[in-house]
């Protein structure tokens, strides 16, 4: 946290100094220029953005970091790669080939996603024999990072779910670590009712959506 | 110096006007309005007019629930000014009050705006209004005539001249090519321009209290993080990336604090950051989930939603600058759900969402007789808004398993009115402050 603080100070201090630099005469004839190239730049997007069906990433180049936890380049694009949402990891990561594959469709490490009921944070028994697997391969494979991501139904209100993806995302951790794999190995992450996998509204659709992702 | 330029290009993009209009759809008639007279504008020259000045103000005034614009064809005459009216021929209509105006160009993309809103009966006049603007500002002084209208026969501040941000979904049934927009438009859902793009959620747009700036929770890192992003120049900073939980920012009234959602410590607490310093003071400490903070206006108190007694209930703590915070009082009792309150302007009334038989609807709850008052009827009510007046109320809802968003009047039993968007699903509104001329 102190570090933080010194890191807005500075910002604070030399967003000042920007600001203040801007009444220089040389700095006036440069803004001349950059409006002349935004000219000519905002020629080109207005010819390359014609259509708006395409989606372009949020451009992060003017993104600045304050929690001081984080790489200030950081780069979007570089990120996107990393996930493609369906829950579904490809199991490239690894393959020790310890208490079973990753990779192997008939093994209990297939199943990835462990469903709830309505506005709960219960795991079935279902759910309990397949996270058993996990805690196992996990237990073995100290080295094995895995991603619990915790998502909710449509019902209620959009914040709030955010918060109860998170919890049912933490009792896959609380079972995981209680049979043995280090919180180091864990990480839950919450996106709420924000990813749904189906939105007919329908309560097998609903169903569906109530799950923790176990993304290796 | 790059990074300048990169700045300004990027400021560019950012307020580039796309083609994604909502449109209002007004339902039904209100049958206590004022009848009153908005005469189409009259154009210099025989030109093609580039604005409609009086349908815009005539679907201001509708949206009020106050007047009922009449139509064109129970219009007698055209008139552009106020010395050239035949008032008798007024006094055979319904209207109370006749607006005539006219527009003339006056130079490249330059408009003189001229207005009169005269009393028929008295045939005087009420107000004038003279304004020279580009043609990209031609919707921005009807709207700001609607407001004049308003102030002048209400007796109350007009929301007509303020903007509205949301949330865009496109492909929402598509998992793997779902697209999300932020975007702020106009209060009539007009002059849309894109704000963020992302392959990844966005949540909960907030406005600072100047309008200047935007915080949301954007998940394009895979997980929830909090940016500021000012509008202008489209530059952004993130707030909060702690681990776990970012959510829920609500801008403090001063503007110098944002309070939010934080699971850094485990679950998730109410917490205010010192915009200036980074300092977090924390709010609240239980186990059960607290977040959806927002400020009572006078700066001195937040209310949240919390399932400390088990379900998702309102709750209020006091908070004050030097980081002390008061013991939460629950304050809704009706229900086994409520949640996502924010204060009216005026302290008097929360509106939040409310479950009823399986049901999500936005409700108001006066804050002294604690009595709650169901606003909306649909299945899935949620985000509610006020107008910066306090007069309307915007939420998120969904018609035909599409996410739609729609307005209705606080005070009053009207049906309420839809804002359509052109594709894609629309939620997570919210209304602008007042915006400075």
């Amino acid at each position: 946290m102190y570090k933080y603080i010194q890191n807005s100070t500075q910002k604070e201090m030399d967003k000042n100094i920007m600001n203040k630099s801007l009444n220089n005469n040389s700095q006036k004839i440069l803004l001349k220029q950059i409006t002349t190239l935004l000219m000519v730049a905002s020629l080109g997007l207005l010819t390359a953005c014609g259509s708006m069906g395409d989606t372009e990433e949020p451009n992060n180049a003017a993104v600045e970091d304050r929690t001081g936890n984080a790489n200030n380049s950081e780069n979007y694009e570089g990120q996107t790669g990393a996930y493609d949402g369906s829950g579904m990891a490809d199991g490239s990561s690894v393959a020790t080939g310890v208490s079973g594959d990753l990779n192997d469709p008939n093994s209990p490490l297939s199943i990835r996603t462990i469903y709830f009921e309505h506005d709960s944070t219960q795991i079935n028994t279902q759910g309990q024999s397949a996270l058993n697997a996990h805690a196992e391969y996990l237990s073995l494979n100290p080295n094995q990072h895995i991603v619990l991501e915790g998502h909710t139904d449509e019902s209620g209100t959009r914040d709030y779910n955010l918060s109860l993806g998170e919890r049912r995302g933490q009792a896959v951790e609380d079972f995981l670590s209680a049979s043995g794999v280090t919180s180091q190995q864990m990480e839950v992450r919450s996106f709420g009712e924000e990813n749904p996998v189906s939105v007919d509204q329908s309560e097998s659709s609903r169903q569906l959506n109530r799950r923790v992702e176990l993304l290796y | 110096m790059f990074q300048q330029i990169f700045l300004l290009i990027l400021a560019f993009l950012f307020i580039m006007p796309s083609t994604y209009a909502l449109e209002i759809e007004i339902k039904g008639g209100y049958q206590s309005a004022t009848p009153i007279a908005i005469v189409p504008f009259s154009w210099g020259e025989g030109q093609q007019s580039p604005v409609d000045i009086a349908k815009i103000i005539r679907a201001d005034l509708s949206r009020s629930g106050l007047f009922s614009p009449l139509k064109l064809n129970e219009l007698p005459e055209r008139p552009a000014y106020g010395d050239s009216i035949d008032f008798a021929r007024w006094k055979s209509t319904a209207a109370e009050q006749l607006g005539v105006g006219a527009i003339k160009p006056v130079g490249k993309n330059k408009y003189e705006v001229t207005f009169q809103l005269l009393d028929i009966f008295s045939g005087q006049k009420v107000f004038s209004y003279r304004n020279t603007v580009d043609g990209k500002n031609l919707r921005r002084i009807a709207h700001q005539i609607s407001d004049n209208i308003y102030e002048k026969l209400v007796q109350e501040r007009g929301a007509f001249d303020t903007l509205i941000a949301y949330v865009v979904v496109n492909n929402n049934r598509d998992q793997k090519n779902r697209t999300y927009i932020l975007a702020i438009a106009d209060s009539d859902g007009f002059a849309e321009k894109v704000i963020l793009k992302s392959k990844k959620p966005i949540m909960s747009p907030a406005w600072s209290p100047n309008g200047k700036r935007l915080a949301y929770v954007s998940f394009e890192k895979n997980r929830s993080v909090i940016y500021i992003q000012e509008l202008k120049t489209g530059k952004r900073q993130v707030i909060a990336k702690f681990k776990g939980i970012n959510s829920g920012p609500r801008w403090s009234p001063d503007g110098k604090r944002i309070a939010m959602t934080l699971s850094k410590d485990g679950n998730s607490e109410i917490y205010i950051m010192h915009l200036a310093s980074g300092v977090l003071q924390r709010i609240t400490n239980h186990y059960g989930i607290d977040t959806e903070a927002a400020w009572a206006p006078n700066g001195q108190s937040l209310v949240f939603t919390s399932d400390r007694g088990g379900k998702p209930q309102i709750y209020q703590v006091a908070v004050n600058k030097s980081g002390r915070a008061g013991h939460p009082k629950r304050i809704t009792h009706e229900g086994n759900y409520n949640s996502r309150a924010s204060f009216s302007p005026d302290g008097k009334e929360l509106i939040l969402v409310h479950r009823n038989n399986g049901n999500y609807r936005v409700a108001k709850l006066d804050m002294n007789s604690r009595q709650l008052k169901v606003l909306t009827r649909s299945k899935l009510d949620e985000s509610p808004s006020f107008a910066p007046n306090g007069k309307l109320v915007l939420y998120a809802t969904e018609l035909h398993g599409r996410g739609i968003l729609e307005a209705v009047i606080v005070d009053g039993s009207h049906s309420p009115q839809r804002l359509r968007v052109l594709s894609g699903d629309v939620r997570e509104p919210a209304w602008s402050p007042y915006r400075s001329q």
